[in-house]
């Protein structure tokens, strides 16, 4: 047990009951652990397949959770936390490249073994990040249904249990948001 | 949008979700009425729905990527720009050159991390000679090859920035004759490669692209081969089952046999061009396997074949390709389901011949693959002509030559007229009963041809011996160039005898038996005797021939012409005998002749000058000996242009030169050049084809490429053993070439009676006073030698001795190998002062024979110092290694055996000599050693162990025990069962009680603390 452990989970619990300034103080926290666990993968402990992102937040989520007292509620919202930080760092990530690179989207049909095209552009994923932003300005909690789920992997029970919804709303939720975001994103794409 | 506006969206498309698919679109305009922009909004979602999931996802995954991309900047030299691909076996990336000037821009593939990254480098090692010598217009280019920091095998390829065949003959709409002829480049390209024997392995419309400038490129030829080394890829994706790797997409482009983990052929890549084909003709896979189960998707491709491409189009006009069905059937479909026969041996035998024959199909020809007898017949009638053809030519040539001499002499006696009307009246009957019209509809073959031919000589030329004589003659000498010895015999002594007869009066007369036609059946007879392993009957015959031609000789310019082909023979079974230096006088005579103004003739002229090069090879002049080669393969290139069998020959003889002075790297190409030309323009079974076959298993061999260079040995032998019968001491070289590579993959017991049957087919055929013979002494001796059977050996490595002293001297580099043989005996019977004395002679020969850069000098330097350090000359041994190092990292390919064996010796050494800075250079040459053993040699091996036990003693010294201990005691038990592993045994277990010394020392010194 950490002192890191015991002040993200006091936090965590601060949060959750309510407290909106625990949150300020553990979004550093979650963030700088995201990004070591990412840039560890990256230089490291490469496996055999792409990092996944909601694998990097239930990792972070290990380390810096006290779990002497495991608390589902807590999971849940950590994730919802961490999920996120993780489009931010992603994004982040994205935005600089996008406009650092040159050519921007340099389309190459150049594929390997599988006949699966590579979604190899920034602009993707600064679409989707845009396409969130306006979103969550007029429809905030679904907004937020995407992040938990596409970013921080979050289950459509532990969404619910982290938004305050029933099952069935985040089911909804998500098929309509998505619809709407992916048809945001060809238009600014075109 | 208004969170009001939102709320309406939310409500229809929730709505619109629940009508039936085919009603969404009514029930949008009834309930968005005017609003046209809400109308879109919700048409735009109900169509993203669908794939929404996957794309979001997709967005996210290209992030990582770009993360993932981003954490490594730089491989090598290069710097990536950005990643173009991906799939099982890793990324691809467009990088380009960091330290040039000019920007190359490139492709680089990184293997994914997990896969058999040692296994990729050393087969891309193996693989990029081969694969650079691959130049072609059409196919891209594999650069370099690494490692990343983390490990992971990258290769550089030619960056090609362009469009999939498939997509681009769709986009441009493309006629079918279009279509036909990029299919027909692509063919060309395979077709080039496969000439090199390199087969691509995973050609699909992926790897075929088109640049914006219209050029058609193939990607990644011979890189599956190197990813997944022998495995297709298929089976590489982590699943040994082909029923649970991938998706069933996956295989659409991979034969049958490549699915079933057979060998792997060109006619693999001839059935992924047949696919290929298919989806140019129908825009469709041969095979729809995207619902269908694994396991029946594999029976499917084994067992069904496709339906034919015309029925696949048929009644489809929303191809925008109207009547293409009706195009399509015939010769179209019988051509597509040729390259595709699940059958490999009834699919098209080449590229090439898939091209040929849809030329044939563009310019109204009948196509080879037709649809009532497909492709069973079609290549039954191929085969059965293959050889015909080949032949006919042959025998075409010698009949038109023997006419021209006919006619000449025509003009000046009527007698020989008649004679001349005769021959050439019989000969065109005999090329009419080859007309498949009045042969039953069967094409006879030329042996077919031949033999007929003998029968009908008594029954028509009864009355014209002469006549008679002439065609036995020709037609014996055919048969011996197809080696058919039996029937060639008869034939060229009934000619001979009847020549006799008719000159002479009576056999044996003396004045008869002065004709110059005679001296003809004598040279026949002579190079029969030859090519049956009877050297001294071939000298007789042709020097009885010589004899009489020298007589006639002052006369005629022709009969001068004549004495010089056969002093030509002669002088190569002198040669085949080990008489060189009368070989070369020989030869010279003959060159003069045919450069002599009244006697030119340019053709024999270049034969012998290639001839002339190689036996001052074996004189060992060997400057001169390459200016010749090469003069002679320039002459052969003007005169006959290429491909063409001569040209092949020079190619071949040339290399050979390259490869007796070490130069490995420049024969093995030449080699490879020289067997993919015959291959081209001889029949299969051709003994030229064996000899290449044979060239280029001896220079892998050399190379210390032993496993690939097995296949084409056993390939040569077999073939050898096929026309030469089992008793003919030209096997005897392959079988040696074979033993030795086998005896290097430790396999000695497969060895051993190999190098047997060799050195008894000489002894009965050469004699035991012999070069060649000595040569197999001294095999099979180094094979007991290496078996720990010293005993047996040693008088074996002194008999070679001896003889090679009385037969080439002792000034001969094969006298210098059987010097240090006897040196490496003497070093393992424990008599290394006599092993220095013998090597250091072998060196001294060695230096002056073949220069102070050849690999034979670094072998001779690596074991004297061996020898040196074992009886205490540590300083001399030092010098002699690092000589040796040098020249071997210099010479030697990275990664060769032999270039362990000097870094063990050196590293051994330092690790005597003590002092730290010894010690740290020791362990960084007994890692680099182990590294080449672990990817050379079999894990348990026990050279391997030679290697890991003096890293382990070097770990001792360092006081590093912890580390040494497990690389001590794995060794020691392959040391102790290993002949030839006594000595580092010994050593082994010396090291293993310094080491238990250290280790009480350190506990003693921990209680004192």
């Amino acid at each position: 047990m950490t002192q890191q452990q015991t002040q993200v989970s006091r936090l965590l619990l601060a949060w959750r009951q309510g407290e909106p300034a625990a949150l300020d103080q553990l979004i550093p926290l979650v963030h700088d652990e995201l990004r070591r666990l990412a840039d560890r993968y990256l230089r490291q402990e490469r496996i055999d397949h792409s990092f996944d992102p909601t694998d990097l937040v239930h990792e972070a989520y290990l380390r810096l959770v006290d779990k002497r007292h495991p608390q589902w509620q807590d999971q849940a919202h950590f994730y919802a936390v961490a999920a996120q930080l993780m489009r931010r760092i992603l994004v982040d990530h994205a935005r600089g490249r996008s406009t650092a690179k040159r050519g921007g989207g340099l389309v190459t049909l150049r594929l390997d073994d599988t006949d699966e095209p590579v979604a190899q552009r920034a602009e993707d994923l600064v679409a989707l990040d845009d396409a969130l932003e306006a979103l969550a300005g007029f429809d905030r909690e679904k907004a937020r249904v995407i992040e938990l789920r596409y970013f921080g992997g979050l289950t459509i029970d532990e969404t619910a249990e982290v938004l305050g919804l029933s099952p069935t709303t985040v089911v909804k939720n998500t098929r309509l948001a998505r619809a709407w975001l992916t048809s945001e994103m060809r238009r600014a794409e075109a | 949008m208004t969170p009001e506006r939102w709320q309406r969206v939310e409500t229809l498309f929730e709505a619109a979700l629940e009508q039936p698919p085919e009603q969404q679109e009514t029930f949008l305009d009834r309930a968005c009425g005017d609003d046209t922009e809400l109308r879109r909004t919700l048409s735009d979602m109900l169509a993203c729905d669908p794939q929404a999931d996957r794309d979001l996802k997709g967005a996210i995954v290209g992030g990582v990527h770009l993360l993932e991309d981003d954490s490594i900047r730089h491989l090598g030299p290069y710097r990536l720009l950005q990643r173009i691909g991906a799939g099982g076996m890793g990324q691809v990336y467009l990088a380009e050159r960091a330290d040039q000037e000019y920007e190359q821009r490139v492709a680089i593939k990184l293997v994914r991390a997990g896969s058999d990254g040692r296994g990729i480098l050393q087969r891309f090692r193996r693989e990029r000679q081969i694969l650079a010598s691959l130049q072609h217009p059409n196919i891209a280019r594999l650069l370099d090859g690494g490692t990343a920091p983390d490990g992971r095998p990258y290769l550089v390829m030619e960056y090609i920035e362009g469009q999939p065949i498939d997509r681009y003959c769709q986009e441009r709409r493309l006629g079918l004759r279009a279509r036909l002829e990029l299919f027909q480049t692509i063919c060309r390209a395979v077709q080039h490669a496969h000439q090199q024997l390199i087969v691509h392995r995973d050609l699909k419309p992926g790897n075929i692209l088109i640049t914006d400038d219209g050029t058609l490129k193939l990607l990644d030829f011979g890189i599956a081969k190197i990813l997944s080394g022998g495995q297709h890829a298929l089976l590489d994706a982590g699943s040994e089952d082909p029923t649970t790797a991938a998706q069933p997409l996956t295989w659409s482009y991979a034969s049958p046999e490549q699915i079933q983990g057979e060998p792997i052929t060109t006619a693999t890549d001839v059935y992924s061009l047949g696919v290929v084909l298919y989806q140019l003709l129908t825009g469709e896979r041969p095979y729809d396997l995207a619902d269908v189960a694994p396991r029946e998707a594999l029976r499917r491709l084994c067992e069904q074949p496709p339906p034919a491409p015309s029925a696949r189009v048929d009644g489809d006009s929303s191809n925008g390709r109207p009547g293409l069905d009706r195009r399509l059937r015939g010769d179209l479909d019988a051509i597509a389901l040729t390259a595709l026969h699940p059958d490999r041996t009834r699919r098209y035998g080449s590229a090439e011949q898939l091209a040929l024959d849809l030329g044939r199909y563009l310019t109204g020809r009948p196509v080879i693959a037709h649809p009532d007898t497909l492709a069973y017949r079609s290549r039954k009638f191929l085969r059965r002509n293959r050889l015909p053809v080949a032949v006919a030519l042959a025998f075409a040539t010698l009949v038109l030559a023997f006419a021209a001499s006919r006619s000449q002499q025509a003009e000046r006696i009527a007698r020989e007229r008649d004679k001349a009307e005769e021959v050439a009246g019989f000969l065109v009957d005999l090329f009419r009963i080859s007309d498949p019209r009045n042969s039953r509809g069967e094409t006879l073959t030329v042996r077919e041809m031949l033999d007929e031919g003998a029968a009908r000589i008594p029954r028509e030329l009864g009355d014209n011996a002469l006549v008679r004589a002439d065609l036995m003659h020709t037609i014996g000498r055919v048969y011996r160039e197809l080696g058919l010895y039996d029937r060639a015999r008869p034939m060229l002594e009934e000619a001979l005898a009847v020549r006799r007869a008719e000159h002479g009066g009576r056999p044996g007369g003396e004045h008869g038996a002065e004709h110059p036609e005679i001296a003809e059946s004598l040279s026949a007879l002579g190079g029969l005797a030859k090519a049956e392993g009877d050297y001294e009957g071939a000298e007789r015959q042709h020097r009885r021939a010589l004899a009489i031609l020298e007589r006639h000789g002052a006369r005629r310019p022709a009969h001068r012409r004549q004495a010089a082909e056969v002093r030509n023979e002669l002088a190569l079974v002198l040669r085949s005998q080990g008489r060189y230096e009368e070989a070369e006088t020989l030869f010279r005579q003959a060159l003069a002749t045919y450069r002599d103004p009244d006697t030119a003739d340019r053709d024999a002229s270049v034969t012998t000058l290639g001839n002339l090069a190689l036996v001052l090879e074996n004189r060992q002049r060997y400057d001169e000996a390459e200016g010749l080669m090469r003069q002679a393969l320039e002459s052969s290139r003007e005169l006959y242009g290429e491909p063409h069998p001569l040209v092949a020959t020079h190619l071949n003889n040339l290399a050979f030169l390259r490869e007796r002075r070490g130069d490995y790297d420049s024969a093995l190409p030449l080699y490879r050049q020289a067997l993919a030309m015959r291959r081209q323009v001889l029949e299969p079974h051709h003994p030229e084809i064996q000899q290449s076959l044979n060239n280029l298993g001896a220079i892998l061999s050399r190379r210390g490429e032993y496993a690939a260079a097995e296949a084409p040995l056993r390939e040569a032998l077999e073939l050898a053993r096929r026309y030469l019968g089992n008793d003919h001491p030209g096997l005897a070289p392959l079988l040696n070439n074979l033993a030795l590579v086998l005896k290097r993959q430790q396999d000695t017991r497969a060895a051993e009676p190999l190098y047997r049957e060799a050195l008894d087919l000489r002894r009965r055929h050469l004699g035991e006073r012999h070069a060649a013979y000595a040569a197999s002494l001294d095999n099979l001796a180094s094979l007991l030698f290496s078996t720990g059977d010293l005993a047996a050996a040693e008088p074996l490595f002194q008999q070679a001795l001896e003889v090679r002293r009385e037969t080439l001297g002792t000034e001969h580099v094969s006298y210098a190998t059987s010097l240090s043989h006897l040196a490496r005996l003497a070093h393992r019977q424990g008599d290394s002062t006599s092993a220095v004395q013998l090597q250091q002679q072998a060196l001294d020969i060695r230096r002056s024979r073949l220069g102070e850069e050849h690999p034979r000098v670094a072998s001779s330097l690596s074991q004297l110092a061996e020898y040196l350090a074992a009886v205490g000359e540590l300083e001399e041994a030092e010098r002699c290694f690092r000589q040796a190092l040098a020249m071997r990292r210099e010479l030697l390919r990275p990664g060769h055996p032999s270039l362990a064996s000097t870094l063990t010796g050196l590293g051994e050494l330092l690790v005597d000599r003590g002092d730290s800075s010894a010690l740290n250079e020791a362990e960084t040459l007994l890692r680099e050693a182990l590294d080449i053993r672990q990817q050379e040699l079999e894990p348990e091996h026990w050279q391997t162990a030679v290697t890991a036990s003096a890293l382990g003693g070097c770990l001792v010294a360092l006081e590093r025990l912890a580390e040494a201990e497990p690389l001590l005691e794995k060794s020691l038990p392959l040391l102790v069962e290993a002949a030839g592993g006594e000595l580092a045994a010994e050593r082994t277990r010396q090291r293993l009680v310094l080491l238990r010394e250290s280790s009480t020392r350190g506990f003693l010194n921990s209680l004192a603390r």
